[in-house]
């Protein structure tokens, strides 16, 4: 430490810019992940009851978009009307988990949030439980329509409990917070539990198979509904990675950065509850994606938000999609919740995950 | 000409007034140390000087303007805070966390120039070999100075205009080294025209680098001028209930406080004093 104080920096002797040498290192990385989530994305399509060979899915692809006449006439039918709006859609459904699991970790500092955490997911689950119970007699565009509203307004009305028991004179308290996120949880949970126990038979097993979670009711018209909601709140979630830098510093920190956390977090948690409220609606309850993708990004490339951030849709997206592949594949012609699929992966990942954490292996 | 300025500043929290009735300021190219018993509202008071804490009343100015009618990124661009203990617990590279200081300053797009002053300032600090180390493997001391170095970027060596430094006990990880070093380096910030508020227990070091010397004991200014006019047998022992003496030290001139007793030992020496036998 004796150096004097520079000045003026002269910008020639840098010792070799590596802050550029990591801005590619990260572009590399998430261009890698876009190769990873188009394979599985075009492997999935040939996957399921009835099996397409990889060239085969390609040319019903290139005929679907440029409308040639190559391609098999079944095969373009299992390819354009029910696998390419459900691929499309659990790509969509992973991408939201991932990018709100990561950035809910980010504003909590703590690597084990997760939008189950804060009331959002089960908050989802009471609405559209309620949506189900009570508007049984609904058919059609309404009824489509009306589960993930419903999904979206629950999660929102539990966040946002969850948000202002938190807050007090303007500042958010993160660990009362998660508390109160127990609770809202436990409350849900019962209401969860009355409806249940009123239901009938038919309403319990349509329930029963939602909360397991499915993407079976992914339509071009599912896909219309979810996608403009889902990808606005992605975008704006993705715009905040330099915000959330900074916020792991710490709250003052980030204050003495020039950024209002307290603005960062009201904004990633309505972001969240708006993203993940309408995919779940759609889709179900699908654990662990939001709690492993970004866990996963961390330990392979650091904490850095503008590669997790990115990194989580695209990771989320392509697990959700190769999930869902294997719940086609492994009974079929029968189909296996994609949410048992995860849990069953997810759960034992992420306790080996936490041992090895615990060992201080990084 | 910019001014940093607390007047009759009183800040409250959790129901107790914590910081009362408080005058002080700093112009750039001034040191300014705070020191007092621990408890004192010296974190608070450079909570409200940063504007992260509002007052209860009075108020603190930037260039005769309040602090609250600031932007936030202006203000960022104006003065960095060092805190006590911070709470980072993912593993950034170190270089990456200093980067962050930069932020106000280049919106998130991070230059060859960010990345050199960056690496200046961890020179600064003296850990310029941990820059690619991952944060949360270092040591306390090491983090200190890490953020240290951060808050330095952030005042930015190579700027002219009036900025101010705010340092939350910064040497309260670090051996004797580099505890003088950091206050050396915070000094140098100084000459280059940053105006330095440092809260310290050191009151060695606060003789030794600051210009004006700030005694807060129970939230209220107890006495604030020249070392000298502070740091006095009676005020240390009004304040700290110590028995000291205060002495030039032959060789940096500086004044040196030098503890004999604490408060038991000193109502024991004043007892026998009192009553001789």
């Amino acid at each position: 430490m004796s150096a004097a104080i520079p000045h003026s920096p002269e910008v020639g002797t840098a010792p070799s810019a590596r802050a550029s040498d990591r801005a590619r290192r990260r572009r590399a990385a998430l261009v890698g992940l876009s190769g990873v989530l188009a394979l599985v994305g075009l492997l999935s399509l040939g996957a399921g009851a009835v099996a397409i060979a990889p060239g085969e899915v390609w040319a019903a692809l290139m005929s679907l978009i440029f409308g040639s006449t190559s391609a098999d006439a079944m095969h373009l039918a299992v390819v354009g009307s029910i696998r390419a709006p459900r691929v499309l859609f659990g790509a969509l459904v992973g991408a939201t988990l991932g990018v709100s699991g990561a950035a809910l970790q980010g504003i909590f500092r703590n690597p084990l949030a997760d939008p189950g955490l804060i009331g959002v997911s089960s908050g989802a689950s009471l609405g559209v439980a309620c949506a189900m119970m009570l508007g049984g007699s609904l058919t059609g565009f309404v009824a489509g329509a009306m589960i993930p509203a419903a999904g979206f307004v629950g999660g929102l009305i539990a966040t946002m409990i969850v948000y202002r028991l938190a807050t007090r004179g303007g500042r958010t308290d993160v660990a009362t917070m998660l508390l109160a996120g127990i609770a809202i949880n436990a409350f849900c949970g019962a209401g969860l539990g009355l409806l249940i126990y009123a239901s009938s038979d038919t309403e319990l097993r349509d329930f029963t198979l939602w909360t397991l979670g499915s993407l079976t009711t992914a339509s071009w018209k599912t896909l219309m509904l979810a996608t403009p909601v889902a990808l606005i709140a992605i975008g704006l979630l993705l715009s905040q990675q330099r915000q959330l830098n900074a916020m792991l510093l710490g709250e003052s920190e980030a204050y003495h950065l020039g950024i209002d956390a307290n603005r960062v977090k009201k904004r990633v948690v309505a972001l969240s509850a708006l993203a993940v409220g309408a995919s779940v609606g759609f889709s179900g309850m699908i654990g662990f994606v939001g709690l492993v993708v970004p866990h996963l990004l961390r330990l392979a490339g650091g904490a850095d938000h503008r590669l997790v951030l990115p990194g989580s849709a695209l990771l989320g997206a392509a697990l959700l999609v190769g999930a869902d592949a294997l719940a086609r594949t492994v009974a079929a012609p029968a189909e296996l919740p994609i949410g048992v699929i995860t849990s069953l992966i997810g759960a034992p990942f992420f306790l080996w995950l936490l041992t090895r954490q615990l060992r201080g292996v990084r | 000409m910019s001014e940093l300025r607390a007047h009759e500043l009183s800040v409250r929290l959790g129901g107790n007034t914590i910081v009362e009735n408080i005058s002080l300021g700093v112009r750039p190219g001034e040191f300014l140390a705070v020191v007092g018993p621990s408890g004192a509202g010296k974190s608070t008071l450079l909570g409200a000087l940063s504007g992260e804490l509002r007052e209860e009343s009075g108020q603190v100015k930037l260039d005769d303007r309040a602090l609250h009618r600031w932007r936030l990124d202006a203000l960022a661009r104006r003065r960095a805070l060092l805190p006590q203990s911070p709470a980072l617990t993912f593993p950034f590279p170190v270089i990456d966390v200093v980067l962050m200081g930069r932020q106000p300053l280049n919106e998130g797009r991070v230059s060859r120039v960010d990345e050199v002053i960056a690496r200046d300032c961890l020179r600064l600090v003296g850990i310029e070999h941990l820059a690619e180390r991952a944060y949360t493997t270092l040591s306390g001391g090491e983090r200190q100075r890490v953020h240290f170095a951060r808050v330095l970027a952030q005042v930015g060596p190579e700027r002219d205009d009036a900025r101010y430094l705010l340092l939350d006990e910064p040497t309260s990880q670090l051996d004797v080294a580099h505890a003088f070093s950091a206050l050396r380096v915070a000094r140098e910030f100084c000459e280059l025209g940053v105006g330095v508020i440092c809260v310290l227990h050191d009151l060695n070091l606060a003789a030794r680098f600051a210009d004006t010397i700030a005694l807060m004991a129970r939230g209220q200014l107890q006495a604030i001028g020249a070392p000298h006019h502070v740091l006095t047998t009676d005020l240390l022992a009004t304040h700290f209930g110590v028995d000291a003496d205060i002495v030039d030290h032959p060789r940096t001139g500086a004044l040196q406080v030098v503890v004999l007793g604490d408060r038991l030992s000193f109502d024991d020496h004043t007892a026998t004093e009192a009553t001789p036998c």
